[in-house]
C-alpha cells in the first residue's frame, strides 16, 4: 500500500471538495433560478468533462496553464514554481474536471425549490442573503451534499487527466490511481490489489450515501 | 402589504412558529417569538406551533400564511385567489373562516378572485376589473342588480 499516494488522493478530494462547495452552490444556483441567452452553451461546457477523453482535457490543460502558457508564466512569476505538475496544478484540474459531478446535482436541488417560495421569502422581509442561507440552503442539502460526495469520490479514482498534468511525483502528485497503475507497470499484483480493494470500497460507500441522500429531496409544501 | 399565495407558500423545512418569526425580522429578536405564538394563538393555532407545514391542514396551512403576512405588520393584506385549488366543500369552510378572521383583524383584506358567488358572499366592497380597468367599485349587491354598463354585464356573464 502506497500511503503518501493514499495520503496525497484523499488530500487532493478534500481540497477539491472545499473549492466546489462555495463555487457548485453558487453556479448551481444561479443556473437553476436565472433565464438567460446561452444557457444551454453554458450547461453544456459545464458537462462537457463528463463526456471528454481525460487524456483531451489534459491535453489541453497542459497547454492552457504549461510555463509556456500565460497563466503558467504568472503562476511562475509569483510563486516560483510551475503550476504545472505540482499539487496546485493538480487541484486545478481536477476541480474543473468535477465541475459536472458537483454542480448537476445542486442544481437540480435548487430547481426543486417552488418559485412561489422565494418570492414569499422575500415578501417576509428577507434579504437575498437571508433566503439563500435560511431557505434554500436548508431545502438543497442533500442536492448539495451529494454533488461533494460524487466529487470526492470521482477525485480518488481520477487517472487520464492526473496523469496528464501532474506526471506521476511522489508526494506531490502521485495519486493512489496513479499509484495502481505504476504497482501494475511493476508486476506488484498484491500492492495493487489492496489499493484497488480500498479504492473500491470508498467508491461504494460514496455512490451509497449519495443515493441514500437523494431519496430525501425538498418537502413540498 | 401583507402577501398570501395561492399555495400558500409556507416554508416547509420550518415550524409554523418558524414560519411566522422568519417574517419579523423587523422586530427586536426578544419579542419575536412571544409575539408571533400570539399572532397563531389570534388565528386559532394555538397547540399547532411546533407542526411543520405538511403535518396541518389545508385550512391550518391558510392561517399559518395569514399570520406570516400579518407578522409584517401589513397595512393591507392581499390574498391572492386563496381558493382556486381547492374543491367546493374546503372553499365553503375557508370562507367561514376568512369571515371570522375579517372579524378578528382591523386589516382590510384584498382578495383577488375570479368566482363571482365568492365576491359577492364575502366582500364589503367588489371591485370589477377588466382587462386592467376598473370598471365598477360598489357593494356587491349594488354591482348585481345595478351594473354600470354593458362591459360589466359581460365581464360578470350576468346576462
Amino acid at each position: 500500500m502506497d500511503w503518501p499516494a493514499f495520503a496525497l488522493s484523499l488530500r487532493l478530494a478534500a481540497a477539491t471538495v472545499l473549492v466546489l462547495l462555495p463555487l457548485g452552490v453558487l453556479v448551481g444556483r444561479w443556473m437553476a433560478v436565472r433565464r438567460f441567452r446561452g444557457r444551454a452553451v453554458i450547461e453544456a461546457l459545464l458537462a462537457l468533462p463528463l463526456v471528454l477523453p481525460p487524456t483531451v482535457l489534459g491535453y489541453f490543460l497542459l497547454v492552457g496553464f504549461g510555463n509556456a502558457s500565460p497563466l503558467g508564466q504568472a503562476w511562475m512569476a509569483a510563486l516560483g514554481h510551475s503550476l504545472v505538475f505540482s499539487f496546485e496544478g493538480l487541484l486545478f484540474a481536477s476541480v474543473l474536471v468535477n465541475l459536472p459531478f458537483a454542480i448537476q446535482p445542486m442544481q437540480r436541488s435548487f430547481e426543486a425549490i417552488p418559485g412561489d417560495l422565494r418570492e414569499a421569502a422575500a415578501a417576509s422581509g428577507l434579504s437575498p442573503w437571508q433566503v439563500l442561507w435560511r431557505i434554500e440552503l436548508p431545502l438543497a442539502w442533500p442536492g448539495i451534499l451529494t454533488g461533494l460526495v460524487l466529487s470526492f469520490a470521482h477525485t480518488l479514482g481520477e487517472f487520464g487527466v492526473v496523469l496528464m498534468v501532474g506526471g506521476s511525483i511522489p508526494g506531490e502528485t502521485r495519486t493512489i490511481s496513479i499509484a495502481i497503475y505504476d504497482r501494475v507497470q511493476a508486476f506488484d499484483f498484491a500492492a495493487a490489489e489492496i489499493m484497488s480493494l480500498t479504492l473500491l470500497a470508498m467508491s461504494l460507500l460514496a455512490l451509497g450515501l449519495a443515493h441514500a441522500l437523494s431519496g430525501r429531496v425538498a418537502p413540498r409544501v | 402589504m401583507g402577501l398570501v399565495f395561492q399555495s400558500y407558500a409556507l416554508f416547509p423545512h420550518m415550524t409554523a412558529l418558524g414560519n411566522v418569526v422568519a417574517a419579523m425580522g423587523h422586530r427586536p429578536r426578544a419579542e419575536r417569538q412571544a409575539a408571533a405564538r400570539d399572532l397563531l394563538a389570534r388565528m386559532g393555532l394555538a397547540g399547532l406551533e411546533d407542526r411543520r407545514p405538511a403535518q396541518l391542514s389545508g385550512g391550518q396551512q391558510q392561517r399559518v400564511a395569514v399570520a406570516r403576512a400579518l407578522a409584517r405588520e401589513p397595512r393591507v393584506l392581499l390574498l391572492d385567489e386563496p381558493f382556486a385549488a381547492l374543491d367546493r366543500r374546503t372553499r365553503r369552510s375557508l370562507h367561514a373562516e376568512l369571515r371570522a378572521l375579517r372579524a378578528a383583524i382591523r386589516v382590510p383584506i384584498l382578495l383577488v378572485t375570479h368566482d363571482l358567488d365568492e365576491a359577492r358572499d364575502l366582500a364589503d366592497l367588489l371591485c370589477v376589473i377588466d382587462q386592467g380597468e376598473t370598471l365598477q367599485t360598489a357593494p356587491p349587491h349594488e354591482v348585481l342588480a345595478a351594473p354600470t354598463g354593458d362591459r360589466i354585464r359581460r365581464a360578470l356573464d350576468l346576462d
